[in-house]
């Protein structure tokens, strides 16, 4: 009987081959728009989440408060932490330490790369992440300056040669230059979905060299992240109150003197990536939250899919009342007849799925890059997720199917045959599906705007920086070109371009994070208050370029290292002060030394604007930074001027490659979490969109053929086309109601919501309220108004005739 | 083999009801060839639904066999539809989707025959009507006359006790319903009991009985 079935609906679809088109191309763009999803959020999900004994490991993150004020709640703690943990409490098996390094250049003889995922780590790290080493043994951990590359690395810097005990040069500022290290492993490359995924691992006894063993007493040097493995079943909560008194009894003392307080609290490993709530993060991670959204996105659009495939289903019934009548009277069952229809949603919906799965799967890469969705290949396989199709494709052919199966069969067989449908039933069901649609379509569209119009508002706020037309020179490899100071050599080749407006060195550019974080800092004859500071080298010119503004003193005087700060406003206040005059010539006492302040300089966005604003030191170098910002006079002739400055570069440092970018591009793409999110709502309104037209048609289309006989018979009686015209348009103007009724205030709760995760953010507007409903509006009258003219202007002689 | 009794059906306006039957009292007997005949809107397609259990909204007692219709489950009601009944409509109906083949098969899928005795039951009906070259048309390929065969192959195809054809010939030109009543006469002398509802009266004369309504009364009952 199935294949008689099966038979039965494959001859329908091809019969009515427009509606089938319709209902597929809806099925087909609805579930390729899910799948996406689907994969997004499936990948963020699924960061850290197979570790063997993922479990058991948490990370220990730092609270500090100064005078009960929460200063910064930070991923990164302090060495001594993970120590006193697994001393003092039982259920603490093990510990953990991840030091960040930055980023280095590394490398052997003419084969350099440059890396930032590289930490120092110790045994235990590799235990937790599941490291699995194919060459070298685990014993160079415990011996200094080792280091252990990724299969990639080692292949990009060793080629085919046997990487194990070769020597490998390190640059990086954090040793002041260029260390050798030996190799002591290999290990297989981790996989993408890791929150932190090392290429090199330096082995945890080359710190102990450089800073000495008593680097591990240490509780202020808060540039490390602790995991522990806690006991299986141990519980989170109490053991997070035993750690603070343990930190408590160690370090209470010191920390009460400088009028801080510390708590710390655990975050599970597999939460990590999915978690905003930390600064100093290495990667960054997706918000929870905004996966929620992407989450019900998909839902909304998968509704929206059904609906207008029960929509649908139900209007071709209404041309199968005869068969379903003769079939009744040929004695078929209600049983038999719901499985014939529901036969034709279950093949119509499978062909969608298959198509669907073909443009994700095969096409997957493409779709990816287009979309910048950021997703690794080996997320898009289909076998890992074939069950969840084969569950919504059996459950939402029974939703789409069932409704219209149900409707079709209740009909008594001799009405059926005559097809006199229910057409009342229809559509008393079809208006409040259409206003249902359109609801969607409009909170779609709403989103749409106001995603726009709030990344739109990030990006062009004021940063306190000017970005354009800056570009960015990476610095040359430092020990790659010999020794010697660069940035004297940049400065007076490219400074000296004509069109070079300004050039200054940097450590650190607008768009990334300075990583050099200390509360090391204080005034003369204060304590230190707890407030971490951002330290940050920067070379002459720096505010000149950046358009800084100086609140109160001057730029730096071209002197020597280290004698002279300039801070912003937020460390102004970290310091204790309240007026920028004041700090003025006072003496900045750090571990390295005494700086004087000259000057306050108002504060700026170093990262994207939804980031917090940080207190900031800046301190004056003449030396080697990372990179050399130039401002160029004008953008026009930016192709020639680059191969200028390329060749000129070339000259000076021809070992070096020349890696250039532009400053705002670079910005822009901290708002990659939100430009996806962008693209995403732009996908799910183009199915709206799509869908809400075909509802919109189909309901329409039946309303009218219900209508056809009064209109012909108005018609013959004299009524004009433009009075039946308004005659039938009031009818929608009831649905376009209800709809901004309940759509405009549901659309308003949830981006009020949505937006509540900016730290800055735009009010919502006019714009809001208007446009997405004057979007409908055009959307329902161009696709009403050319189905009501046509029955409007039909010969009323032809329709009475056939009655 | 059926008795109605006191049979009414009406519509409720908002001050009278409006009959469309009123009193019909019906004996036929196993093997009858029964002719209803009377203007339009005596009642002759009413009548016949309600015989053939398509239409349940009405007062008065219905016995087939021994048995009260209305006061049978749905169930065996069912049964008995399936088993004893057969239908001809005045317009084919058709499925447009199904050729000649699938269309006569239909009713035995529903009876749940086995196949191949479905396929020797349709070669049977398919060689008797001629239509074995038409097997694979669809009924869009077919003339009117060829499209009604199909219906009277697929009415009989259950093998009912009872045949209901409901205007067979209204949608054929003479010749064609020529043909048609020379099939059901054919099947009346196998022993099948046929109602037909008609307003031809020379189709009236290949059956045994001729029943006469007008205003949903039984206005004559005559034995040809």
């Amino acid at each position: 009987m199935w294949k008689n079935d099966l038979k039965i609906a494959w001859r329908n679809l091809l019969k009515n081959r427009v509606d089938t088109m319709i209902n597929l191309g809806g099925l087909t763009i609805g579930f390729f728009a899910v799948f996406l999803i689907a994969l997004y959020v499936n990948f963020s999900n699924s960061f850290d989440k197979n570790l063997a004994q993922g479990e058991q490991l948490y990370r220990v993150n730092l609270n500090s408060r100064v005078s009960g004020k929460e200063m910064d709640k930070s991923a990164r703690t302090a060495p001594a932490m993970g120590m006193i943990f697994k001393e003092d409490l039982a259920e603490v098996e093990d510990f953990s330490r991840v030091i960040i390094m930055g980023e280095v250049i590394a490398g052997q003889d003419d084969s350099f790369v440059r890396e930032d995922q590289i930490f120092i780590t110790d045994e235990a790290y590799f235990e937790f992440f599941d490291i699995n080493l194919i060459q070298g043994s685990e014993e160079g951990l415990g011996q200094p300056l080792q280091v252990y590359l990724s299969e990639s690395i080692s292949k990009r810097i060793f080629g085919d040669k046997d990487p194990v005990g070769q020597n490998l040069d390190i640059n990086s500022t954090n040793f002041d230059g260029t260390v050798e290290f030996q190799v002591a492993g290999v290990y297989q490359d981790l996989p993408i979905n890791r929150h932190l995924r090392p290429e090199l691992m330096i082995s945890y006894a080359t710190l102990h060299h450089f800073l000495g063993s008593d680097i591990d007493n240490s509780y202020d040097w808060l540039n490390q992240y602790t995991f522990l493995k806690l006991a299986p079943g141990a519980n989170v909560e109490s053991l997070t109150d035993q750690l603070n008194a343990s930190l408590q009894t160690h370090h209470g003392e010191q920390l009460e003197a400088s009028g801080t307080e510390w708590v710390v609290d655990l975050i599970s490993v597999g939460k990590i990536h999915n978690t905003l709530d930390y600064s100093g993060e290495y990667n960054q991670g997706v918000d929870g939250k905004k996966l929620a959204y992407f989450v019900w996105i998909g839902f909304f659009v998968l509704a929206m899919v059904y609906l207008n495939s029960i929509n649908i289903a139900t209007s071709k019934g209404q041309n199968r009342c005869k068969e379903i009548g003769v079939r009744k009277v040929s004695g078929s069952s209600s049983i038999q007849l719901i499985r014939l229809l529901l036969t034709e949603s279950y093949l119509t919906h499978f062909i969608a799925i298959a198509i669907a799965c073909f443009l994700v799967f095969g096409f997957g890469d493409w779709i990816n890059q287009v979309l910048g969705l950021g997703l690794p290949t080996v997320s898009l396989q289909l076998s890992q997720y074939l069950s969840w199709i084969v569950f919504f494709w059996i459950l939402g052919s029974f939703i789409s199917g069932i409704y219209p199966a149900l409707l079709l069969t209740s009909f008594y067989p001799q009405k059926a045959i005559k097809g006199e449908s229910n057409l009342s039933f229809r559509q008393a069901f079809g208006s409040p599906l259409l206003v249902v649609q359109l609801i969607f379509c409009l909170v779609i569209l709403a989103g749409i705007l106001t995603t726009y119009k709030q990344i739109d508002f990030m990006r062009s706020r004021d940063l306190g920086l000017e970005l354009e037309d800056r570009i960015v020179i990476r610095s040359p490899m430092l020990f790659v070109d010999g020794s010697g100071n660069y940035q004297e050599k940049m400065k007076a080749t490219l400074g000296a371009l004509p069109e070079v407006q300004f050039i200054a060195a940097a450590n650190e550019i607008p768009g990334n994070e300075i990583y050099w974080k200390t509360e090391d800092f204080h005034l003369e004859g204060k304590e230190k208050s707890g407030v971490m500071y951002n330290m940050l080298s920067v070379g002459e010119d720096y505010f000149k370029l950046f358009d800084l503004k100086i609140l109160a003193g001057r730029q730096f005087n071209p002197i020597g290292q280290g004698e002279e700060a300039i801070i912003n406003q937020r460390a102004l206040a970290g310091l204790g002060l309240n007026n920028p005059e004041d700090a003025l010539g006072k003496s900045l006492i750090s571990g390295r030394g005494e700086a004087r302040i000259v000057g306050v300089v108002e504060d700026y966005y170093q990262e994207a604007v939804n980031s917090p604003l940080d207190p900031i030191v800046l301190n004056y170098s003449p030396g080697d930074l990372n990179y050399y910002i130039l401002k160029v006079k004008s953008m026009n002739e930016v192709r020639n001027l680059l191969s200028k400055i390329e060749s000129s570069f070339q000259a000076n440092f021809p070992q070096s490659p020349f890696e250039y970018f532009f400053l705002d591009e670079f910005f822009d793409k901290q708002y990659k979490a939100e430009l996806q999110f962008q693209k995403l709502f732009a996908l799910a309104s183009l199915v709206a969109i799509f869908i809400a037209i075909m509802g919109i048609f189909g309901v329409i289309s039946q309303v009218l053929l219900r209508r056809l006989k009064e209109v012909s018979i108005r018609k013959i009686l004299g009524a004009s086309a433009s009075s039946i015209l308004i005659m039938i348009s009031k009818d929608y103007l009831y649905w376009l109601g209800a709809c901004f009724l309940l759509g405009i205030p549901l659309a308003y709760f949830l981006f009020t919501e949505w937006l509540q995760e900016f730290p800055v953010r735009i009010e919502l507007g006019w714009w809001f309220y208007t446009l997405p409903v004057l979007a409908i509006l055009l959307i329902f009258f161009s696709t009403a108004l050319v189905l009501t003219i046509r029955t409007v202007f039909v010969n009323p002689a032809k329709i009475l005739k056939s009655e | 083999m059926i008795q109605l009794k006191e049979i009414d059906k009406y519509i409720e306006s908002r001050f009278q009801r409006i009959f469309i039957l009123k009193g019909i009292n019906l004996t036929i007997q196993q093997g009858e060839f029964l002719t209803l005949m009377g203007p339009s809107g005596a009642g002759k397609s009413t009548l016949l639904n309600i015989i053939g259990m398509l239409d349940e909204d009405y007062d008065g007692e219905y016995f087939f066999g021994e048995k009260n219709i209305r006061k049978m489950k749905d169930k065996e009601r069912s049964n008995l539809h399936k088993s004893e009944f057969g239908y001809i409509f005045q317009a084919y109906h058709l499925i447009d989707e199904l050729t000649v083949y699938e269309n006569i098969e239909t009713p035995l899928l529903y009876r749940n025959v086995a196949s191949s005795e479905r396929k020797s039951i349709i070669a049977d009906l398919l060689d008797r009507f001629n239509m074995v070259a038409k097997k694979d048309l669809f009924p869009a390929q077919l003339s009117g006359g060829q499209q009604q065969l199909v219906g009277i192959a697929r009415a009989v195809a259950g093998r009912p006790s009872l045949l209901l054809a409901d205007e067979p010939t209204g949608n054929l030109h003479s010749t064609q319903a020529k043909e048609i009543m020379e099939v059901f006469q054919e099947l009346h002398k196998e022993g099948t009991t046929i109602i037909q509802a008609t307003h031809a009266r020379e189709n009236a004369d290949y059956g045994t009985r001729l029943i006469n309504l007008l205003d949903g009364k039984i206005e004559s009952d005559e034995q040809l």
